[in-house]
This record gives structure tokens, sequence and C-alpha cells, in this order.
């Protein structure tokens, strides 16, 4: 793991990535954690993991062990339809909707 | 015989030596009087309407489960159809679930009886439960003193009196922490064995609905409920549902006989003096009960805070971007922002707290183009170690002993604005955070106080999967105390 340069460049850019404004108040403490923990992360540096693969979910394994074992494929199940949320409880959570359709902001810039 | 647990509650229900509906109205009267801020929704009508209802089943002699007629509170991260759920936080203030969660059913199919929800750290994240926009809960046994996090209110309903049990969440501890401060037990079970629909998501490979309760067979009554397959939840193991009560009220202490108990005396090393001094008096009533005490290494689990910190915020980074202010949820005004773009970067600005907000950018860093490998992809193979070693030590041992925390409840801020030290605050959860990461169940036990006056205990982390037989050594060692 390399040393990375955290400044107030890179936590704008990942600032913008996950899509949340940071004003110039907020940049300054933002930029203090990400480096004071991505620098504690540098620990994980010296662990060697040549030979080990990721580890991602701990039913990862187990499931495959269980549907051979119960000899059923619990992933799937038969193709039938169950009720469902209607549209009108599903939009009446919306901040802002009309004639059952989801309201939002200008995607296209007027010319 | 006045009782405030659920089984021995549950024989007097149902001989009809008290009811459900009196039940509730203390219940009630407690939350209205308690200063702790457990609550962020009370659901008094529906309450009394469901303590009705189990009456009206009992007068018929129809007993559906052990939790018939039982208050208890919901970790606001539980989505409940037509309740107000927030996840404690801004970005879900007014938000009003059109569909019910899974653990929600199950506790409704059982006829308990819903008290309301209870505060957390926004979004789970938090071992205070300070991160909120709903105010601090404190200590029910100390008002100076914290009562935990995340599951800071279903630690302090229960403990102030009011819910006989609640469901919190465990992704890094997030039960087992506020059942040590307040003086509960804390199951969290193995990952798969709880449906997780309807659990809003923070760390989906970590994430465990969790009860808290005052007794193992309490939560021995709550786990068999709990534990049902669910094939909404493509993560649960299709096990069967825990028959775990009748065995464990057959059970002797002499089950805790010829039982391996590893150790590993460095996590107990690093831990207050108060606490080590309990935890060391803890190790010797085990083996006086005849376990086998076994020295135990855990060589990688240092490495568990900075692997659970990339893996859980990256995980999280993922989840919470559904809160755009689009679909549901907290929206800027038009005059804050005039398009698309600024509608989701000014919503989720101005509705996220702040460690939200970190967490989310670490995640996305650890995720991003350039970074992923040297992060995300690390902590995962660091994460395979940590599970290797757990596998490895389960070969000598059946259990393994370990500290919740190296210090007992943490006193409240002093609200002088001063920067946390945010490595120091996540090392808060650094003998909890293994369990979560390898998937492990692992039972809060109390046990012993500090020079404080408030409690402290331990934790056994079981075997995976093998969550009954864990809820049974820890009721052999309650039955050894009393």
């Amino acid at each position: 793991m390399s040393k990375i340069k955290v400044d107030e460049k890179l936590v704008k850019h990942i600032a913008q990535l996950a899509r949340i404004k940071v004003d110039d108040a907020e940049i300054s403490n933002l930029t203090t954690y990400m480096e004071k923990v991505l620098s504690y992360m540098e620990l994980l540096q010296g662990v060697d993991t040549t030979h080990t693969a990721p580890f991602f979910s701990p039913v990862q394994h187990q499931q495959k062990i269980f549907q051979q074992y119960l000899q059923q494929d619990f992933n799937t199940h038969p193709d039938i339809i169950h009720a469902s949320l209607s549209a009108f409880e599903v939009i009446k959570n919306a901040p802002l909707h009309e004639e059952g359709q989801f309201k939002i902001q200008a995607v296209i810039e007027e010319q | 015989m006045k009782t405030n647990d659920i089984y021995h509650t549950h024989l007097l229900l149902k001989q009809k030596k008290i009811s459900s509906v009196e039940l509730t109205k203390l219940a009630l009267q407690n939350i209205a009087t308690s200063n702790n801020n457990s609550f962020i929704t009370t659901t008094e009508h529906l309450a009394l309407k469901q303590a009705l209802k189990a009456d009206h089943s009992f007068a018929k002699n129809e007993t559906c489960s052990f939790l018939q007629g039982i208050p208890y509170s919901l970790k606001d991260l539980f989505i409940t159809k037509n309740i107000r759920t927030t996840a404690g936080s801004r970005a879900l203030l007014n938000y009003i679930p059109s569909y019910q969660g899974t653990v929600a059913a199950l506790l409704e199919h059982a006829q308990g009886v819903l008290l309301g929800k209870v505060g957390c750290d926004e979004f789970g994240m938090g071992s205070t439960n300070e991160n909120t926009p709903f105010g601090t809960v404190t200590n029910p046994l100390q008002a100076e003193y914290l009562a935990g996090g995340s599951s800071g209110g279903s630690a302090a309903s229960v403990a102030e009196g009011s819910a006989f049990f609640s469901i919190g969440t465990d992704t890094g501890g997030s039960i087992r922490l506020p059942a040590n401060f307040c003086g509960l037990y804390g199951l969290k079970p193995s990952y798969g064995r709880i449906s997780r629909y309807g659990q809003i998501a923070y760390g989906s490979s970590l994430d465990q609905a969790s009860p808290i309760a005052k007794s193992t067979l309490d939560l021995a009554c709550i786990f068999q409920e709990l534990s049902r397959y669910d094939h909404k939840d493509s993560s649960m193991v299709p096990l069967p549902a825990a028959n775990i009560v009748e065995p464990m009220v057959q059970l002797k202490s002499s089950y805790l006989k010829g039982k391996k108990l590893g150790v590993d005396e460095s996590f107990i090393n690093a831990c207050e003096p108060d606490v080590q001094k309990v935890l060391h008096q803890a190790i010797a009533e085990f083996s006086k009960q005849g376990c086998d005490i076994k020295k135990i290494n855990l060589p990688h689990l240092k490495y568990s805070v900075a692997v659970y910190y990339l893996i859980a915020t990256s995980e999280a980074s993922t989840n919470l971007a559904r809160y755009d202010g689009i679909h549901y949820g907290f929206r800027a005004d038009p005059h804050l922002a005039f398009d698309l773009e600024e509608t989701y970067q000014v919503s989720r600005a101005l509705s996220l707290g702040d460690e939200v907000k970190k967490r989310i950018l670490l995640g996305t860093f650890a995720l991003s183009s350039g970074y992923a490998d040297e992060f995300f992809t690390k902590a995962a193979k660091v994460r395979q170690l940590i599970v290797d070693d757990f596998s490895h030590a389960f070969q000598a041992v059946d259990y393994i002993f370990s500290p919740v925390c190296a210090t007992s409840a943490l006193k409240k801020s002093q609200g002088n604005n001063e920067p946390v030290d945010a490595i120091k605050m996540y090392m808060n959860d650094l003998y909890t955070i293994p369990v979560n990461l390898a998937g492990l169940p692992s039972l809060a036990i109390p046990f012993g106080k500090v020079s404080s006056g408030l409690p402290t205990g331990f934790q056994i982390i079981g075997q995976q999967f093998r969550d009954e037989d864990l809820l049974l050594l820890g009721h052999a060692f309650e039955l050894a105390q009393k």
C-alpha cells in the first residue's frame, strides 16, 4: 500500500463520487479525518496475503454446502406471482410526485 | 410473584395472573417518566391493541409463542409498516414504510406488543448513541454515562424497565457494547440466522439483527421466534428455527463441565485494570464450574479495526447511495438545488450526519478506481486471515472468552466541540469487530462491576451456526451464578 497524498483535492474528488456537497468549512475537518484514518490503514501493508483469497461473506461457501447437503436449490423459487406493493403505496413517500410519477429537478439543461 | 423477565412473565400471563394490557400500561407509563431519551417513536395505541389481542388469545388458552403479550421495542433500523422508521437520521425523518420487514412481521406473528421504535446512532454507525439528531441516549444506571451504541435505545429501553426486550442490530458490536454498558444479555447471532429483509442496511456482510434482554432464557425465547428461514433474504442459511427454550429450561450448570474455553491473554491485558479484574474473576468462575481453560492465539485480530473500517464503510457507501432525495426521504428545497445533480449533492449534505458522511467518504475512497485493490481487496484478504485464526482456534476449543470492551461505560461528551480522535473512538470496537468479520455468534454476558458502580462483563464467541450451543453455555453460567 503506497503512501497516499491525502489533500483537499482528493477529498473533493471523493465527495463528488459520493454525491455529497462539502463546503469549505467541512473540507478541512474531512481532510484531517481521511489523513488520520488512511495513515492507520497502512498497518495492513505489512500483512502477507500473497496466497490468500479475499473473504467477502460469511455464507459464501456455506450456502453451497447446505444446498448440496439438503439437495435443494434455495436460491431460486417457483415463478409464481405474489401480491406486491401498489404504485400508490410506493409513491406516497416521494418528496414530490405527480400523476403517479416521481417528480424531479431538470436533467437536461434548457438551450 | 413480581417478575420482569419474559419466561416467567409468560407463565403468569398464561395462568391469567396478570394481563398484557396491565403490563403494557405500566411500560407506557415508564416510558413517559424516563429521562434516558430511549424512544424516537412510541406506538401507544398499537401497543394497547396488540396487548388486548394477546389477552383474548390467552383467555381462549391459545398461546403461539413465549413472546405473546410481552412489551418490546425495536431499534429504528427495522422497517415497520405504517410506523415511522428513521434509522436515527434526518434523511428519513418522516419516512413511513409501506411494507413490513421480516423481524417486525415475526414479532407481530408471535403476538408481541410493540411499544415503539428506539434510538440509535445514525444508520448504525457509532458506539455511543451520540451520533444522531434525536439526541444522546443515556445510561439508565447512571445518567452522566452513555448507554453505548449503536443500539443504545434498545439497551436503555430494557435497562430502564420499559421494554422486556428489544431487537437491535450488531455490525461491529452494536448490541454487545450497549448490553455490556447497561448490565444486560445481548446475542449477536451467526450471520445468516436471522433475516435481514426490512433491516436498513449498513454493512451487508456484517449486519445481523440482535436481541437484548435480561436473561439467557429470554434471549432463547426471542431467538426461537426470529431464527426462521426467510427466502426474501438470500444471505440466510436454510437451517431449522432454533428449538432452544425447553432444552434450556431443563439445563443444569453441570453443562459447563469439560467444555473447552479459549482465552487470548493479550486481549485481557489490554483492558482497563477494573475490567481486567472482573475478566479474571469470570475466567476463574468458568474454571471452578469445570471448564477447561486453554490458551489460544488470535494473531491477526489486531488488524480487525483497520479491516472493518475499510469493509464496513465500503459496503455502507453502496448501501447509503439510495438516500438521494428522489424516491423517499429528505429532499433539498429547489431554491438550494437547481438541477438533479445538485438535488443529490445538497439533499445528502443537509440530511446525513457528520459521522455518516465520513464513513461514506472513506468507503467511496476504498472502492474507487486505482485504490480498490490496495484498500478494499487487501482488507478482504486480511479478513480471511482473521477468519482462519478463529477456525484454527476452534480446532482446540469449543468457545472463546473475550472482553467486550477495554473500558466500562463511557461518559457523555462534554459538548465542548473538541475534535474527537477517530481511531481512538473506533478502537472501542476492537474486541467485538472480529466476530462480525467472521460471521460467528457471540453472547455478551453481564458480570461484575467496575469502581464507578457500573456493570461490565464479557462475551463468549461460539462456532458458526452453533448459536444454540452458545446460548446453552451462557445459560449454564448464569445458573451457576445464582
